[in-house]
C-alpha cells in the first residue's frame, strides 16, 4: 500500500479527461482498493465508527446521514442472513446526471466503495441497481466487476480476510419510481415497484425480508476515501458544516454547463457564475432549482447561499442532488413546470391518490393557464393540490417532490400566473418555448 | 380479554381494543370514518389516503400532523381530531381527486345505491366538481359468467388485487400499468379461475366488478327484500343474506359471521342459487293417475289426505334429505319410525357421519375462524377447495401464521398487511396436503403428498404411532416424521378432513390421530367436512345403518307399500339401471321436493315443497353448529315446506313442535332448547329496507290492487317495510334473528357491515355448537382393520369439482358454464400401464352400473389411481372396478 497525499478531490481523482475508465491494473496502480485494503485490517464495528465520525450524508437527495442509517442494520451472530448493500444507480432526477459520471468513468470506485460497506455490515451479498439506458456505464461496471473476482476482490474470503460477498448487476426497466429505494427493492424482488410501507425499514427488512442498505452511487464512491485518509481530513473538506465533497452540476442557459467536484458549502454563486460561467449572452437568471426537478425553486437573492443540506433548507429549498437547474428569463415559468410535474405524473407508481390523481389534475389546470383559459380561482387549485401532496400526506416522497417546482413557482412567479390569465395567453415570446 | 387503550377523538375520551389500528377503532365507535383501501379482512394498505386524520403529538402540540388513520396503531392517550379543518379539507381533496377519473355514472351502473364509493363522497362532503380535465377510460374484458368488469369506474384502491392474489393465492389477476393507468384485471379476457372470485362484487367499492347473473334480473337495493339465510351449496354452512323481488330470488351477499364464512363466500354458493328461480320448481301437488294416463293436479287438502290414506295402510319407508332442514327431516323420521327412516345419503357416508358424530364430543371441532388461528396444519383425503370451499380459504389463510409471528417480532401488527407480506416473504406455517392428487392448494403446503387411499392409510398410521412414540422415526418414513414433529411442536395444530373420499377407515384415523393431539394438546382441533349443508343432520338423527344402500337392500328384500322421498334425487347416486326396477316395485311412491328431479318423475304423487328461500329452518354444518336460516320470500300457495306437508302425521304443527321433539329425543340436540326460549317477542322486523320504492307498481301490469303483505309466521320478521330496520336491529336484544341486511344511514353498501363488526356477536346469531360439551366416553369403535390396506390394486376415487358436484348449485347457469366435462382422470404413468392415451374410453362398473369415461392425463395423479367425477363415482360406488380399457378403433 503506497503512502498518498491527501487528496482535496477524492471522488474525481480516478477520472481522466478522456473517454475511456481505467482498468483495476490502473486503478490499483494511482492507489485504488487501498482504501478496502486498510478496511479489510480493522474490525467492522470500527470501520462503521469511522464512516459515523467523518458526517458522510447521502448523496442521493435526502442527506440522511450513512454511519447513522448504517447503525441501524442488525449485527451479531443471531443477525438475520443474508444481509444485502446497494448501490441505487437508477439516476432518473431531471437535471441530474452525476451519478452517470461516475459510473461510466470510476467504476471502479464504486465497486471499491460497495465492497467497504459489505465488509463494514458484514453483508453478503451487494447490487448494482443501474438505469437501463446507462448502456456504457453498465458495460463498464460489468467489466470492472469481473476484475474483481479475477483478483480476488470478491468472492470467497476476499483479499485473506476471511470476508465473503459477491456483486451482482441489475439492470432497471426504467421508471423514475425505481430510485426510491423500497420500490428499488420491491423491483429487485421482481414485483411491482410500488414503495413499501415503512415500518420496517429496509435497514432491518429490506430485500426478501433481509437486512439491506440502499445507497447512492455518490455515497458509495466517499467510502473508500474516508477510510484511507480518516474522518478528519473528510470533515475538512466542506466549507460549512457538511462534510467532503460533492459532485455539482449546473445546467440551464449557462455558458458552460457541466459537473465538477467542489467542496460541500460551495455558494450557490460560485457555482452558477463561476464554474457555469454566468448566463448566456442576452438572458438573465430568473431562477433555478438547485437540487434536481424536484427541489424548490430559488432566485437572485439566494445566490450567496452555500450548497450545504442545511444552510439550503434554511432558504426553504433543498440540496437534492446538487445539480442546478437555471431558468432564464425568456423562458416560461410555467412552461417549465408543466414539463416537470408532466414527468412526475407520468412517473407516478399509481399506488396513492395525491400523486397519482392529483399531479394529473395539476397538469389540466396548468396547462390551462398556459394556454391562456386560466381563472384565478386556478391559481388557489394549484395551491390545494401542492398542500394535498405535501410531505406525510402521501405514500412515498415523488409526489411531495414533484409539487415543490410548482409550490415555489406560486410564490416567486405569482405574477407571471396572473399574467397568463388575464392576457388570456402565455406572455413569452412563442419562439423560446422549447416543447420537446 | 382483549387490553384496552383510551383515545381521545375531537376531546372525547374513548376506551378501545389496544393493537388496532385507528380507523377500525373509529369506525367500531360507529364514527363515520370514510375509507376505501382498508378492509377488515386484508388489513391496511395506505393507499387511498381517505382516511386522514389530524394526530397531535401531545396536550400542548396545536398544529399536530396529518396521518392515514389505517396505518396509524392506537396508542394509549394518543390525541387526535377528525374534525381538525386540514383533515376534513384533505379528505375533501382526497375524495375530490380520485373522482376524477370515476365517470357520472350512478343511474346506469349496477353498484349504485349499494355502492360504497357514494357512501364515502357523501360522508367526505364532496358535491362540486372543479376538474376541468376528461377522464380517462379503459377497455373492459371478459371475466366469466360470475362478474361485469367496468374498468372506467376503478377508483385505484387496490382491494382487488389484495384480495384475489394476496388472500385468495389466485394468479390470473393482477394490476397493470402504472400512474392513473393502472388496470385491473386479467392479463387477456378470460374466466376468472379463483373459487372466489365472486366476492370481487363486494369487496369492490364500486361498479367495477358487480354481480352478473344479479344483471340479469337486477334491482335496486331499495327495492329488495333481504332475510339472513345459511348457505345450502355445502357443509360450511356460510351465513348469506339472500334477497328477493316480486318472488325472485335476486342476489346473495356474504353476511359476517365472524366463526364461519366472515367476510367471504365461495362462488358455488354466490351463484348456486338458480333452482329457486328454476323452471324446474313444482308448483302444485301432482297425482298420476296410471289408469288414464295423465297427471292430476290436487288441492293442498286433498293431496296431504292422500299421503295420510296411504301412510294408514301401514308399510311406509321414508328418505330424509341431506338437502333439507333439520325440522323436515326430523318430523319425517318421527313420523316413519327410526327402523323406517333412511337417510339420503350413501351408507359409507352415513357410517363416517356416525364415526363423526360419537367422537364429536371428544374432540375440538374448530370453526373456520379458529382454523384461520393454527400454526400446523394436515389436510387429509381430499380437496377441500372444492368440497368446503370456504374452508379451503381459512386454510390458505393459516399458512401465513408463521410470517405473521415473524412481522410481529419487528413490531409489525397483523394489520399492516404490506409489511407483513414484505416481511414473511415465504414464510409458510407447516401445511400438508395429503390426497390421492394435487390439491388447489399445493402453492402454499410445505408438503403435497400424493397417494392411493390405502398408502395415505398406511401414512397416516405411522403418524398416529410416531404421536405416542415421537421416538421411533426409523421405522417411519420421512413424510411421516416431518408431519408428526410439525403436529406436535406447534402451538395449535390442526387435522382436516373430510367424508367425500368415502373412506371410513382414514376418516378412523384421523380421529385417532385427532384424539392423540387433543390428549397432548388441548388447543389442537379437528375438522370434517362433510358431503352437503345437512348430511351432519342425517348424521345425528340416524342409524349407520340406514343409508340409500341399505334402502336399496330393503327394496330388494321386499319393497315396501308406500315410499316417501322427501328431497333426495335416488338416480343421483343410482343408475336407472337398478332403480327403475325398484321403484316400480313400490305401490305408493310420494315425493316430497322443490323440482322436478328424476326421482319427482317416478312418483305417484308429488308435493312441491319450499326452497331454503322460501322456508324457515335449521342447518347443522360440518363442525355441529346449529344455525338459523330465515325465508327471503313468501312462498306460492301450493308450496309447503315438509314440515307442513306432514303435520297431521307427525302430530307437530310447527317448527318449534318438532324442534321441541328434537331437543327431547336426541342428547346432541338438547341445545336446540336455547331457540325455543329466547323466541317471541312484540318486535317485529322488516326485511325491506326503508324506503321500498314501487312497492306497489310492481305488479301493475297484472292488477292494480294493493294486497297486504304476505304473513310470515314462523318468524318475526315481515315480508314488507313494516318493523325495524335492519341497521337497529342490533341495538335491540329482543332479537333472536340477525339483521336483516346492510342498509342505513349514509352506509347503504354492504361494507356498511364494517362498522358493526364489533357489536355483531349475539351468542346465537353465530350459531348453536352442538358439540361444544366435552365428554369423555371415547367409546366408538375407531380400530382399522389393517388387512384391509394392503390392497395394491387400483383405486378408483372421486375427482371432486366445486361446480359440479353440488345438486342444487348446478341448476344454475352461470355454474354449469364451468362444469369440466367429465373423464377419468390419472397420470401418465398409470395411463401408460392401462394402455389407454388421452380422449381414450375406459371403462368401469359397480353397483350393477357401468360406464365410460374418456382418459384425461393430468400431471400431479399418484400412480395407482384413477379419478372418477364425483358424481359418477356415487352411482358406481366404493367398489367400483375399472373393466376394460378399451383401445379406439384407429
Ligand atoms: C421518487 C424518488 C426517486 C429517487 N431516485 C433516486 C435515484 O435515482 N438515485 C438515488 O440514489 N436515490 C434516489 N432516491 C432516494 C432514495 O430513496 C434513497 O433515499 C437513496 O438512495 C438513499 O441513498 P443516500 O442515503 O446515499 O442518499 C429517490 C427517492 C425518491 C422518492
Ligand atoms: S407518491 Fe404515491 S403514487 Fe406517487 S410514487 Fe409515491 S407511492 Fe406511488
Ligand atoms: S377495480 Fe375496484 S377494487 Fe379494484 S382497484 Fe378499482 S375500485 Fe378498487
Ligand atoms: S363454502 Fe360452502 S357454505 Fe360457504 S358459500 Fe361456499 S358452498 Fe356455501
Ligand atoms: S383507508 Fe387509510 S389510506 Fe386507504
Amino acid at each position: 500500500m503506497s503512502e498518498q497525499q491527501a487528496p482535496s478531490n477524492p471522488l474525481t481523482r480516478f477520472i481522466t479527461d478522456d473517454e475511456n475508465c481505467w482498468t483495476l491494473e490502473q486503478y490499483q496502480t494511482h492507489g485504488g482498493y487501498d482504501g478496502l485494503k486498510k478496511a479489510l485490517t480493522m474490525t467492522s464495528p470500527d470501520v462503521l465508527e469511522t464512516i459515523k465520525q467523518s458526517g458522510l450524508r447521502g448523496r442521493g437527495g435526502a442527506g440522511f446521514p450513512t454511519g447513522l442509517k448504517w447503525s441501524f442494520v442488525p449485527q451479531g451472530d443471531d443477525a438475520p442472513s443474508p444481509k444485502y448493500m446497494i448501490v441505487n444507480a437508477d439516476e432518473m432526477e431531471p437535471g441530474a446526471f452525476k451519478d452517470r459520471w461516475l459510473l461510466e468513468k470510476s467504476p471502479h470506485q464504486i465497486l471499491e466503495g460497495l465492497i467497504v460497506g459489505g465488509f463494514t455490515l458484514q453483508a453478503d451479498i451487494g447490487y448494482v441497481f443501474i438505469r437501463g439506458d446507462y448502456y456504457l456505464a453498465i458495460e463498464r461496471i460489468e467489466k470492472a466487476i469481473q476484475e474483481c473476482y479475477d483478483a480476488g476482490l470478491l468472492g470467497k474470503n476476499i483479499q485473506g480476510s476471511g470476508f465473503d460477498y459477491d456483486i451482482h448487476i441489475h439492470t432497471s426497466a426504467g421508471r423514475y419510481i425505481c430510485g426510491e429505494e423500497t420500490a428499488l427493492i420491491n423491483s429487485l424482488e421482481g414485483k411491482r415497484a410500488n414503495p413499501r410501507a415503512k415500518p420496517p425499514f429496509p435497514q432491518v427488512a429490506g430485500l426478501w425480508g433481509k437486512p439491506t442498505i440502499v445507497n447512492n452511487v455518490e455515497t458509495f464512491c466517499n467510502l473508500p476515501h474516508i477510510i484511507n485518509f480518516g474522518p478528519d481530513w473528510f470533515k475538512g473538506l466542506g466549507r460549512c458544516k457538511d462534510a467532503g465533497t460533492k459532485i455539482f452540476g449546473v445546467s440551464g442557459r449557462v455558458k458552460t454547463p457541466g459537473l465538477w467536484e467542489l467542496p460541500m458549502g460551495t455558494p450557490i454563486r460560485e457555482l452558477i457564475e463561476v464554474h457555469g460561467g454566468g448566463m448566456c449572452d442576452g438572458y438573465k437568471l430568473k431562477g433555478y432549482l438547485p437540487g434536481g426537478g424536484s427541489t424548490d425553486f430559488l432566485t437572485e437573492e439566494h445566490l450567496d447561499t452555500p450548497m450545504d443540506y442545511d444552510e439550503i433548507g434554511k432558504v426553504r429549498s433543498r440540496m437534492g442532488t446538487g445539480t442546478i437547474i437555471v431558468l432564464d428569463d425568456k423562458y416560461c415559468p410555467i412552461e417549465m413546470v408543466i414539463n416537470l410535474v408532466k414527468f412526475f405524473a407520468q412517473e407516478s407508481c399509481g399506488w396513492c391518490t395525491p400523486c397519482r390523481e392529483g399531479l394529473p389534475w395539476g397538469v389540466e389546470i396548468l396547462e390551462k393557464i398556459e394556454q391562456g383559459r386560466g381563472e384565478m380561482c386556478d391559481i388557489e387549485q394549484l395551491e390545494a393540490l401542492t398542500r394535498f401532496a405535501a410531505p406525510g400526506n402521501t405514500f412515498c416522497a415523488l409526489a411531495p417532490g414533484a409539487v415543490e417546482p410548482l409550490q415555489s413557482a406560486l410564490n416567486y412567479y405569482r405574477d407571471d400566473f396572473i399574467k397568463h390569465i388575464e392576457q388570456g395567453c402565455c406572455p413569452y415570446e412563442a419562439g423560446e418555448h422549447n416543447h420537446d | 380479554m382483549t387490553d384496552k387503550v383510551t383515545i381521545h377523538i375531537d376531546g372525547v375520551a374513548h376506551e378501545v381494543q389496544a393493537g388496532i389500528n385507528l380507523l377500525q377503532a373509529c369506525l367500531n365507535l360507529q364514527i363515520d370514518m370514510p375509507y376505501f383501501c382498508w378492509h377488515p379482512a386484508m388489513g391496511s394498505a395506505g393507499s387511498c389516503r381517505q382516511c386522514a386524520v389530524m394526530h397531535y403529538q401531545n396536550a400542548e402540540d396545536t398544529r399536530g400532523r396529518l396521518v392515514m388513520s389505517c396505518m396509524t396503531p392506537v396508542m394509549d392517550g394518543m390525541i387526535v381530531s377528525m374534525a381538525n379543518e386540514k383533515a376534513v379539507g384533505f379528505r375533501a381533496t382526497a375524495i375530490e381527486a380520485i373522482m376524477t377519473n370515476h365517470p357520472h355514472d350512478c343511474p346506469v351502473c349496477e353498484e349504485g345505491g349499494d355502492c360504497h364509493l357514494q357512501d364515502m363522497t357523501l360522508i367526505s362532503g364532496h358535491i362540486k366538481r372543479q376538474y376541468p380535465g376528461t377522464k380517462r377510460t379503459h377497455l373492459n374484458q371478459q371475466l366469466g359468467p360470475f362478474l361485469n368488469h367496468e374498468m372506467n369506474r376503478c377508483i385505484g384502491c387496490y382491494r382487488c388485487v389484495r384480495f384475489y392474489k394476496d388472500y385468495c393465492g389466485g394468479d390470473d389477476f393482477n394490476v397493470f400499468s402504472s400512474r392513473n393507468r393502472i388496470y385491473f384485471g386479467r392479463a387477456e379476457s378470460g374466466t376468472l379461475e379463483n373459487e372466489f372470485a365472486g366476492n370481487l362484487a363486494e369487496v369492490c367499492p364500486t361498479g367495477v366488478f358487480t354481480d352478473k347473473p344479479f344483471s340479469l334480473k337486477f334491482s335496486r337495493k331499495w327495492d329488495l327484500a333481504t332475510s339472513p339465510t345459511v348457505c345450502t351449496n355445502c357443509s360450511v354452512g356460510c351465513n348469506t343474506y339472500t334477497a328477493e323481488r316480486g318472488g325472485v330470488l335476486r342476489k346473495i351477499n356474504n353476511r359476517h359471521n365472524a366463526d364461519v364464512n366472515a367476510h367471504f363466500l365461495c362462488d358455488r354458493g354466490r351463484y348456486g342459487y338458480e333452482h329457486v328461480n328454476h323452471n324446474d320448481r313444482l308448483e302444485k301437488p301432482w297425482k298420476r293417475n296410471n289408469e288414464q294416463q295423465k297427471v292430476e293436479v290436487l288441492n293442498a287438502s286433498s293431496a296431504a289426505k292422500q299421503v295420510t290414506d296411504w301412510f294408514s295402510q301401514g308399510d311406509t319407508v321414508a328418505v330424509g334429505s341431506a338437502r333439507s332442514a333439520l325440522e323436515n327431516n326430523a318430523a319425517l323420521l318421527k313420523l316413519a319410525g327410526k327402523g323406517n327412516f333412511y337417510a339420503g345419503v350413501t351408507d359409507v357416508e352415513l357410517e363416517q357421519l356416525n364415526l363423526l358424530t360419537q367422537a364429536a364430543h371428544n374432540l375440538s371441532l374448530l370453526s373456520l375462524t379458529n382454523i384461520e388461528k393454527c400454526d400446523a396444519l394436515l389436510m387429509v383425503g381430499e380437496d377441500v377447495t372444492h368440497t368446503a370451499p370456504r374452508l379451503a380459504l381459512a386454510i390458505r389463510q393459516m399458512t401465513r401464521n408463521a410470517g405473521l409471528d415473524k412481522a410481529a417480532k419487528f413490531g409489525i401488527k397483523p394489520w399492516q398487511d404490506e409489511a407483513v407480506r414484505n416481511i414473511a416473504q415465504d414464510t409458510r406455517s407447516p401445511f400438508y396436503a395429503l390426497n390421492t392428487h394435487a390439491t388447489r392448494l399445493a402453492d402454499v403446503a410445505k408438503q403435497n403428498i400424493y397417494l392411493p387411499p390405502a398408502r395415505q392409510l398406511s401414512l397416516l398410521l405411522e403418524v398416529e404411532a410416531l404421536l405416542s412414540f415421537p421416538d421411533d422415526k426409523d421405522i417411519a418414513s420421512k413424510e411421516a416424521v416431518a408431519i408428526a414433529e410439525d403436529l406436535l411442536a406447534a402451538k395449535k395444530p390442526a387435522l382436516v378432513t373430510g367424508t367425500n373420499g368415502a373412506n371410513p377407515q382414514i376418516l378412523a384415523a384421523c380421529i385417532r390421530i385427532s384424539t392423540l393431539l387433543a390428549q397432548k394438546n388441548e388447543n389442537s382441533g379437528f375438522y370434517c367436512a362433510t358431503g352437503q349443508a345437512n348430511t351432519m343432520a342425517l348424521g345425528i338423527l340416524s342409524d349407520s345403518n340406514q343409508g340409500l344402500d341399505a334402502l336399496i337392500k330393503r327394496l330388494e328384500d321386499k319393497a315396501p307399500k308406500t315410499l316417501i322421498v322427501m328431497e333426495t334425487d335416488l338416480y343421483r347416486y343410482f343408475s336407472d339401471d337398478v332403480l327403475d326396477t325398484l321403484l316400480d316395485k313400490v305401490t305408493n311412491i310420494v315425493v316430497l321436493d322443490q323440482l322436478l328431479t328424476r326421482t319427482a318423475q317416478m312418483a305417484d304423487l308429488v308435493l312441491p315443497t319450499t326452497s331454503y328461500a322460501e322456508s324457515h329452518g335449521c342447518w347443522i354444518n360440518a363442525e355441529g353448529r346449529l344455525q338459523q336460516s330465515f325465508a327471503t320470500m313468501a312462498a306460492i300457495k301450493a308450496r309447503l315446506p315438509a314440515v307442513q306437508w306432514l303435520q297431521s302425521l307427525s302430530g307437530c304443527h310447527t317448527n318449534e313442535q318438532v324442534l321441541a321433539w328434537c331437543a327431547q329425543t336426541y342428547s346432541e340436540l338438547a341445545p336446540v332448547q336455547q331457540l325455543l326460549e329466547t323466541s317471541g317477542s312484540d318486535f317485529v322486523i322488516a326485511r325491506q329496507p326503508l324506503r321500498s320504492t314501487g312497492r306497489t307498481a310492481i305488479n301493475a301490469g297484472i292488477d292494480v290492487k294493493e294486497y297486504p303483505p304476505a304473513q310470515d309466521l314462523g318468524s318475526q320478521l315481515e315480508f314488507s317495510m313494516e318493523g325495524v330496520p335492519a341497521f337497529r336491529q342490533h341495538q335491540l336484544k329482543e332479537f333472536t334473528s340477525p339483521p336483516t341486511g346492510v342498509w342505513s344511514p349514509k352506509w347503504n353498501s354492504s361494507q356498511g357491515i364494517n362498522k358493526q363488526l364489533e357489536s355483531n356477536d349475539s351468542s346465537n346469531n353465530n350459531g348453536i355448537l352442538l358439540f361444544a360439551n366435552k365428554t369423555t366416553d371415547a367409546s366408538s369403535n375407531l380400530e382399522t382393520d389393517k388387512s384391509a390396506i394392503s390392497s395394491d390394486g387400483l383405486s378408483i376415487c372421486p375427482n371432486h369439482h366445486i361446480y359440479a358436484d353440488d345438486e342444487l348449485a348446478t341448476y344454475s347457469t352461470s355454474i354449469q358454464q364451468l362444469i369440466p366435462t367429465a373423464t377419468a382422470t390419472m397420470c401418465q404413468a398409470q395411463a401408460d400401464s392401462l394402455g389407454v392415451k388421452n380422449g381414450e374410453p375406459v371403462a368401469f362398473k359397480g353397483k350393477g352400473h357401468s360406464l365410460e369415461l374418456p382418459c384425461a392425463i393430468m400431471p400431479d395423479v399418484c400412480e395407482g389411481v384413477v379419478l372418477v367425477p364425483m358424481q359418477q363415482f356415487r352411482q358406481l360406488g366404493n367398489k367400483a372396478t375399472l373393466t376394460t380399457a378399451v383401445r379406439s378403433a384407429s
